[in-house]
């Protein structure tokens, strides 16, 4: 998983994700599959896959829901395709970096998420896991248009390359709100940590290509690391300014979010979003010494669904706030100093 | 379907809106929608459900429309079908989604618009399939092999351009 290992510009970057939106020659899209249609796609993959060492397919609609929904939390797959009732399947590699979800919104979208800055390795992965596919099918694909998809908006590449950021001082001074508009006339993309239609939580932001028509893969994610870069050279620069009174007051923020850590009884996913963004600020200025990795794993252990899977068992709202509690200390190595009776459960 | 307003000419514009939970469709002809437009009362209507987001309004909505390869200019007639999935016109644009490869070359015209609204670019670049690939290299060598059969026979070369001959006859059965 992505947030296990650190990555280049960790301090600022969580992952990177790129993705093809594919589609078998042979076969209507999703939309228009009949319920034979799609077993018979499922079960070619299932064979051409299993004849190949490394990869793992997965009956996915035999999931519970809430399993496959921590997976969208983990930004594995997406929410669409977790959430959905009809046969589905993934094809995941064995170093668990490409998913290949099969008849979500294309027959097949090929995934690559890695941790920090990495787009070019992401590239190279799903271009490798393509080939398996492009070996044993036919791949819709117009001179003209590209590669075939089911929304227009994916025409060309297929491409969707994204790079998730934690800018909490370029949006504490007002500039990411200045600076959206001006992404999307360059063609890219921001929105917050869940994708489409979510909200900014965390100061965490997402920053995809718009464009997959007209402009290469290569090219395409050239533009946006050079977006990027740019971003993180601004954030940077923002953090080195953090001193005098306003360094003592994070400073305190920081104590307050370790100490809340250490003896919450129960913590909302809210209040938890919030002591992930201050820590992450925080081990980036040294105030605390905390890897950025073990931080997006507490933030991602910690989400609603992936705490169920964790305990393989659907929880409530009140359960899950005590077992958030209990998960972000076990993540952290924070240990209760005993000067406590018992903690009540 | 007749246009729901002046319900005398044939429906070319259909619109389906939802806006915070309230549904609203629209089925109107080229000149009230047109006069609908131009009197604002469409005003700026969220488009998230109309090819996703790069459909932001209206006033973009009706660019796609009217512009010369639009589907305003699809009037009266049979509907026509994909020969493949069925997909009509209006089934795409009110699902923002084609229904299979083959749309693409069938509603060309009508798609032609939004499509270049959406990338602002027309023609793709980038990775081919396997098949395109190994398609590409034989029409290339093809296309070599013509010109050096031309000069053989200028040449008065007969031998040489028949082997090119049997050559090319050889290459045209693998596309």
């Amino acid at each position: 998983m992505w947030f296990k290992k650190s990555g280049k510009d960790n301090d600022i970057v969580l992952s990177s994700r790129v993705r093809l939106a594919r589609n078998l020659a042979d076969y209507p899209f999703v939309n228009k599959l009949s319920d034979s249609q799609r077993k018979e796609i499922i079960s070619k993959l299932r064979e051409k896959f299993s004849e190949i060492d490394g990869w793992e397919f997965v009956d996915f609609s035999a999931i519970p829901e809430y399993k496959r929904a921590s997976m969208a939390e983990a930004h594995i797959v997406s929410r669409e395709f977790a959430l959905d009732k009809s046969p589905t399947a993934l094809i995941k590699n064995e170093e668990k970096s490409v998913y290949i979800m099969v008849l979500e919104e294309d027959h097949l979208r090929i995934q690559c998420v890695y941790p920090g800055l990495s787009l070019d390795e992401g590239l190279k992965s799903v271009f490798e896991a393509e080939d398996i596919i492009d070996e044993g099918f036919e791949i819709a694909f117009d001179e003209k248009l590209g590669y075939l998809t089911h929304c227009p908006s994916n025409l060309g590449t297929g491409m969707r390359a994204s790079v998730m950021l934690h800018l909490p001082e370029l949006t504490r001074s007002g500039a990411m709100k200045a600076l959206i508009p001006q992404l999307s006339g360059v063609g890219l993309t921001v929105r917050g940590m869940n994708g489409e239609g979510s909200n900014v939580q965390a100061s965490v932001y997402q920053l995809s290509n718009q464009v997959t028509l007209g402009v290469s893969e290569s090219e395409s994610l050239e533009r946006l690391s050079s977006v990027v870069n740019k971003i993180i050279e601004k954030e940077r620069e923002l953090r080195g300014m953090i001193d005098g009174d306003r360094l003592f007051d994070l400073t305190d923020s920081v104590m307050r979010s370790v100490g809340t850590l250490m003896y919450a009884c129960k913590i909302s996913s809210s209040e938890l979003m919030s002591i992930y963004s201050t820590l992450r600020l925080g081990t980036s200025l040294k105030i605390v010494e905390i890897p950025p990795q073990l931080l997006d794993e507490m933030l991602v252990r910690t989400m609603p669904n992936t705490i169920c899977a964790d305990n393989d068992c659907l929880l409530s709202s009140s359960e899950r706030d005590k077992k958030r509690a209990d998960t972000a200390r076990r993540i952290l190595g924070l240990s209760t100093q005993k000067i406590f009776h018992s903690i009540s459960e | 379907m007749l246009c729901e307003k002046c319900g005398k000419k044939t429906a070319t514009f259909f619109y389906n809106e939802n806006l915070n939970g309230n549904k609203k469709s629209y089925s109107l002809c080229d000149e009230c929608a047109k006069e609908l437009k131009s009197s604002g009362d469409l005003g700026e209507i969220n488009m998230d459900s109309f090819f996703g987001e790069s459909v932001k309004s209206i006033n973009s909505l009706f660019e796609t429309f009217f512009t010369p390869s639009g589907v305003g200019h699809i009037i009266g007639g049979p509907e026509k079908k994909c020969p493949v999935c069925s997909s009509t016109i209006r089934e795409i644009y009110k699902n923002g989604k084609v229904g299979c490869g083959k749309c693409y070359g069938v509603f060309e015209g009508e798609l032609a618009g939004a499509i270049r609204n959406m990338h602002g670019h027309t023609t793709h670049c980038g990775r081919t399939p396997r098949n395109f690939r190994e398609k590409k290299e034989i029409k290339d060598k093809i296309e070599l092999l013509e010109k050096e059969r031309i000069d053989a026979i200028e040449n008065e070369n007969y031998e040489r351009a028949a082997e090119i001959r049997d050559q090319l006859k050889k290459l045209r059965e693998n596309i």
